[in-house]
């Protein structure tokens, strides 16, 4: 199982554990972290599981791609350089542990 | 095609006319197919394939490798050709609906839709002043519905002029007039043709004077800089954009409000706990959403030879999912055909705007413009409700759409 802590825009935490090759946005969904919408479902054309990967996790998820790249502009909450969609970070052994920070606002 | 295919197991065909009386009164079927292994229907002598279970719904859909949503030729299909075989987003497979779908998705982002909330209510407001003055009966779809969906697409998000207007919505009116398999053509004629080419001039000119003269943040502005550029679109895809998001716009917008109006006034009882409790309203929407979603169908094709769920299915073979049916499992929605505002359902787990690559690009717009609408609906005329609340509304809509034509209100 692979750990992801959430902390919400007030700084409280949550905890979830999930199988590798779950999404970070479909581990969030279905442990109930208010802060992900993930209103398409996890396939890149929303931009409502906003995240901000924390410190030097940044480092260690995959790089950005195209699509996600021109979605992250459409974001409610501002984006910054370690903004990702949280339905393109896929768990592995090598993030368990990873902190994501949640933005104020996914969606209107 | 295959003697086997010429000849399915009879075992597995159902005598059923699925764009007919289905689609016009559909919660019987849905209440049994909820529960239904695939199955086939007949056309013009060859088998389709029908999902109708939640699970099997969304294997279809997000299954790329074995189901694409390029149209082929096939028996019994051309009522399939209400987009005119144009290269449209959703008759595509990624990659080619990946870039077309890119070119949209600026125009539908939660951060643009924030900045047109505020101009939405107050659009809204207006068109209810309007209603206000005839007062007594409305039809709730043409009255109220419709101009606040034309308003938002056309005005609020494409900036096209309400003098233009009547190209769009005679075309959408044509387009069903011709496709509607309730009225038994369902095909092409000329009257569709005509406000076809008229559509296609229209959108000419738009390309032409947004080149000339690009408006900041507009969306054909912004589609016209990466014509022809490498990688972007091209001028045919970009007037199957346009076409398609006019279209399909209209009619989702228009729709969602007045399903649940129908709803709401069909269900008094519903009415008034949301009337008491104006907070319920993501509630109702989401359950009208479920039982009554604008797409009545997604159909897909089949790549290969493979069995599904039990059904063997064919190269080519068309592949119907069902939008709602699988919204009616008992065990996932208890007592599914009772409308409950209360019931704890998360709208991204259905269905109803799709599921996949696929997924409504309009769905967060038709959910803010529906809420505000409703709200400011309720709101204004606290007393409204059905002339008849058994009434058994008449469906109209492409095969793919179940949109409600008419709904008679009482206001004052």
């Amino acid at each position: 199982m692979v750990k992801v802590v959430f902390v919400d825009h007030d700084g409280t935490t949550h905890e979830a554990e999930g199988t590798p090759g779950t999404t970070i946005m479909g581990l969030a969904v279905s442990a109930g972290i208010a802060g992900i919408a993930g209103d398409c479902g996890g396939f890149c054309n929303c931009a409502t599981c906003h995240v901000y990967v924390t410190g030097d996790w940044a480092l260690k998820v995959p790089a950005l791609e195209e699509q996600e790249d021109a979605m992250l502009d459409g974001t409610v909450s501002e984006r910054l350089e370690n903004s990702r969609l949280a339905c393109q970070l896929v768990l592995t052994p090598n993030l368990d542990g990873i902190v994501v920070a949640l933005p104020e606002r996914q969606t209107v | 095609m295959q003697a086997a295919q010429r000849n399915p197991d009879p075992s597995k065909v159902v005598d059923v006319d699925l764009y007919g009386e289905v689609k016009r009164w559909p919660y019987p079927y849905y209440e049994v197919w909820a529960t239904t292994l695939p199955f086939y229907i007949m056309s013009e002598g060859y088998p389709q394939a029908i999902c109708t279970r939640y699970q099997d719904t969304r294997s279809v859909l997000q299954d790329l490798t074995r189901f694409s949503s390029v149209k082929q030729p096939y028996p019994g299909t051309q009522g399939f050709y209400f987009f005119n075989a144009m290269p449209t987003v959703t008759d595509s497979d990624p990659p080619d609906h990946t870039r077309r779908r890119r070119f949209m998705a600026p125009a539908f982002t939660p951060r643009r839709l924030l900045t047109l909330e505020a101009q939405i209510a107050e659009m809204v407001d207006r068109v209810l002043d309007s209603v206000t003055a005839s007062g007594g009966e409305i039809d709730y779809v043409k009255d109220i519905a419709k101009p606040i969906a034309l308003h938002t697409l056309l005005t609020l998000v494409c900036g096209i002029s309400e003098d233009a207007w009547p190209v769009m919505t005679d075309l959408v009116s044509a387009q069903r007039r011709a496709f509607s398999t309730l009225a038994g053509k369902g095909q092409k004629d000329e009257e569709y043709q005509q406000a076809f080419e008229r559509a296609k001039e229209y959108c000419a000119k738009i390309i032409e004077e947004r080149r000339a003269k690009p408006i900041e943040d507009d969306l054909v502005s912004n589609l016209v800089m990466d014509v022809g550029a490498e990688g972007k679109i091209t001028g045919e895809e970009l007037f199957a954009t346009l076409f398609i998001l006019y279209v399909a716009g209209i009619g989702g917008l228009t729709t969602f409000p007045s399903w649940l109006l129908w709803r709401l006034t069909r269900h008094p009882d519903q009415l008034a706990l949301l009337q008491a409790q104006p907070d319920l309203i993501q509630g109702a929407m989401t359950e009208s959403l479920r039982m009554e979603p604008s797409s009545f169908a997604s159909i897909r094709y089949a790549k290969d030879d493979f069995t599904f769920e039990g059904l063997e299915i064919f190269k080519g073979m068309p592949v119907h999912t069902l939008s709602a049916s699988g919204n009616f499992d008992p065990d996932l929605y208890p007592d599914p055909l009772r409308f409950d505002i209360t019931r704890n359902t998360q709208w991204q787990n259905l269905t109803s705007f799709g599921h996949g690559v696929h997924h409504c690009i309009g769905n967060t717009l038709a959910r803010l413009m529906t809420r505000i609408c409703v709200e400011k609906t309720l709101a204004r005329f606290p007393g409204v409700r059905a002339v008849d609340p058994n009434v058994v509304p008449q469906i109209e809509g492409v095969l793919k759409n179940r949109a409600i034509s008419a709904l008679p209100l009482l206001i004052d």
